[in-house]
């Protein structure tokens, strides 16, 4: 049960947006997409979560592929945070928040659907902002909106024999530090619940804190993967982002982190 | 803060409220309706009337003034009103702006333009036809103007299975300009007397159609308005973005389709009969979600209530005004819509 990516190209036009990539994607990791911009990163995570059809290769989402799936079927397999979100009328924080029960809404009572929302609410810290227009948060807190949808998706059911995925486009690019650890320990939390997680982080120490797995992406090819202490070798940051740094982790007790060099 | 939380509260007993309020509403719009006229009824009369089943028992003048002039002019009120209230806001959730409505995909301008071609050449063109299908001719010749153009509009947004909302945007504005420009010609065209009807059926009338051209109509709405109202959950999503819709397990790509289609019908068959009726499928969806939020479970049965009341008032004033002759019923709702939608607007903005 994984999500098998194989020899996956994606072009626009004559534009080779990605280009023959190999991944799997496990459900018990968290796996961090990383690269400078316009690498491929958010079109690899449209790719998976069935945005975007391959133009070679295939992809395959617990051992179906993944044009085979409805979009209700998809729904029940995977959530999707994505990069952007517009919002013309003024839903409320809760209103918004309950949509994500959508794909299972049918099988549950009221009472428990009310249980679910408010678990996620308070997970995503914005219980206070229940009856506040979504459109009149700030940036911060529209995400934490959003990212408590996308959990109520996989809220249900618990213990699901199933793997199921969860794809997050920069899901800590307009939050505060302690928002950002908190999303990520969420995650980390998540693949114990047989949920895979593949997140695009710019953050590299935030991503080196947490990953399983990190995939560094350059031209729509990965450069390399693995753990996070070989991926973020200095000739690989060198080549790939332009900037001397050092992979730093000083003992068990900190977190890594990525220290730049005074030179340029 | 403290304030825009007591406001969404406020909202959730409204939207509970509202239905039942609106369905008042409608009942006594409709008797109303059915009471004032020119001929005067009593309130008796109607109750007679309904005690009797709707049956034609004594066919004194009151029953029948009742039974063929009233009660298919209420019920198609209702009806035509309904529609263009829901489907004004089936509109706006497709194109995701409050500023949306049926007119841009082309139903108004196809009705207008079948309609001008009968009018205008009808007679000289098809004599027999027309002398076959008779009353017919212009509500058929506008259902057939809608459909067409709307086919027209359909095909050139939706591309390779991908019904894209900016391309169906930008083909209805160009379609309509097409649209309106034929209709231009053939108002060039036309006599005095032709050019009069003309102006008027763009005025909106609901009034000399018989139960036989009602019916058909009534039950076009209808498998259209159900259509419309089993969509409200997912047309919910939709808001979120048409990526996240999907995300969530909505057939983003049906959705639309369907949205369109039943648009397309209810207010094709509404103007084929009524003519263009403005600004009830803009203002009515609008002023409602003001009242009662975005949520399509509770907007759409109220803007279409809500629709339906206000037609058939405006309905009501426009057969008073000025007896023994009758008002074009677009321009009681202009007339009227007009400055209380703004006064809503300005109460809204002030608050804030």
């Amino acid at each position: 049960m994984n999500i098998e990516i194989q020899a996956l190209s994606i072009s626009v036009g004559r534009k080779t947006l990605l280009d023959t990539i190999d991944l799997t994607i496990k459900p018990n990791e968290l796996s961090i997409l990383i690269g400078p911009n316009g690498a491929g990163k958010s079109t690899l995570l449209k790719a998976c979560s069935g945005d975007m059809l391959p133009s070679e290769g295939d992809i395959s989402i617990n051992k179906k592929s993944i044009s085979s799936f409805t979009p209700l079927e998809l729904a029940n397999t995977r959530a999707v945070m994505t990069q952007s979100y517009q919002m013309g009328f003024s839903f409320t924080v809760m209103e918004v928040v309950s949509m994500g029960c959508f794909n299972y809404e049918e099988q549950i009572s009221q009472v428990q659907k009310q249980d679910i929302i408010h678990d996620v609410m308070s997970f995503m810290d914005i219980e206070h902002l229940a009856e506040r227009s979504f459109i009149t948060l700030s940036g911060g807190e529209q995400q934490r909106t959003q990212l408590a949808r996308v959990l109520a998706q996989l809220w249900l059911p618990y213990e699901q024999v199933e793997a199921r995925y969860l794809f997050l486009d920069e899901p800590t690019s307009s939050l505060d530090v302690f928002h950002q650890y908190h999303v990520l320990s969420l995650a980390k939390e998540l693949t114990k619940r047989n949920i895979g997680v593949l997140a695009v982080i710019h953050d590299l120490s935030l991503a080196a804190s947490f990953a399983d797995q990190l995939v560094l992406l350059n031209n729509g090819k990965i450069v390399t993967k693995g753990r996070p202490e070989s991926v973020l070798q200095r000739s690989h940051l060198e080549r790939v982002y332009g900037i001397k740094a050092e992979y730093y982790h000083h003992s068990q007790a900190v977190k890594p982190s990525i220290i730049l060099d005074q030179n340029q | 803060m403290q304030e825009m939380i007591m406001l969404n509260k406020k909202r959730g007993k409204r939207q509970i409220m509202a239905i039942p309020v609106t369905l008042g509403l409608l009942i006594c719009s409709a008797f109303l309706a059915l009471v004032i006229g020119a001929v005067s009824l009593s309130e008796s009369d109607i109750l007679t009337f309904v005690s009797h089943g709707f049956s034609q028992t004594h066919s004194s003048l009151s029953t029948r003034v009742l039974f063929e002039i009233r009660l298919p002019r209420t019920v198609l009120s209702l009806g035509v009103g309904g529609a263009l209230g829901l489907c004004g806001a089936a509109m706006q959730a497709l194109f995701r702006n409050p500023l949306a409505d049926p007119s841009l995909i082309g139903v108004a301008g196809g009705g207008a333009l079948g309609a001008v071609t009968v009018i205008v050449l009808g007679h000289s063109m098809f004599p027999q036809a027309m002398d076959v299908i008779g009353i017919y001719a212009l509500p058929i010749g506008a259902m057939l103007g809608c459909l067409g153009v709307c086919a027209i509009i359909y095909r050139l947004s939706n591309r390779q299975g991908q019904f894209t909302i900016i391309t169906l945007l930008l083909s209805g504005i160009a379609v309509n300009a097409i649209v309106g420009s034929l209709i231009g010609i053939l108002t060039l065209v036309s006599s005095d007397s032709e050019l009069r009807e003309l102006t008027f059926w763009t005025m909106g009338n609901l009034g000399g159609n018989s139960w036989a051209l009602t019916l058909p109509v009534l039950v076009l709405i209808f498998i259209s308005l159900i259509g419309l109202s089993r969509l409200a959950k997912p047309l919910n999503l939709y808001l979120l973005g048409e990526a996240q819709a999907q995300h969530l397990g909505v057939s983003v790509s049906n959705l639309k389709k369907k949205v369109f289609i039943y648009t397309a019908m209810a207010v094709g068959a509404a103007v084929s009969i009524s003519g263009m009726i403005g600004f009830v499928g803009f203002v009515v969806p609008h002023l409602v979600r003001i009242l009662i939020g975005p949520d399509h479970r509770f907007l759409f049965p109220v803007s279409m209530l809500f629709g339906a009341s206000f037609l058939t008032i405006t309905d009501v004033i426009a057969r008073i005004v000025i007896i023994p002759a009758e008002l074009p019923i677009g321009l009681v709702t202009s007339a009227l819509g007009g400055p209380f939608f703004l006064f809503v607007l300005y109460k809204q903005t002030s608050r804030y």
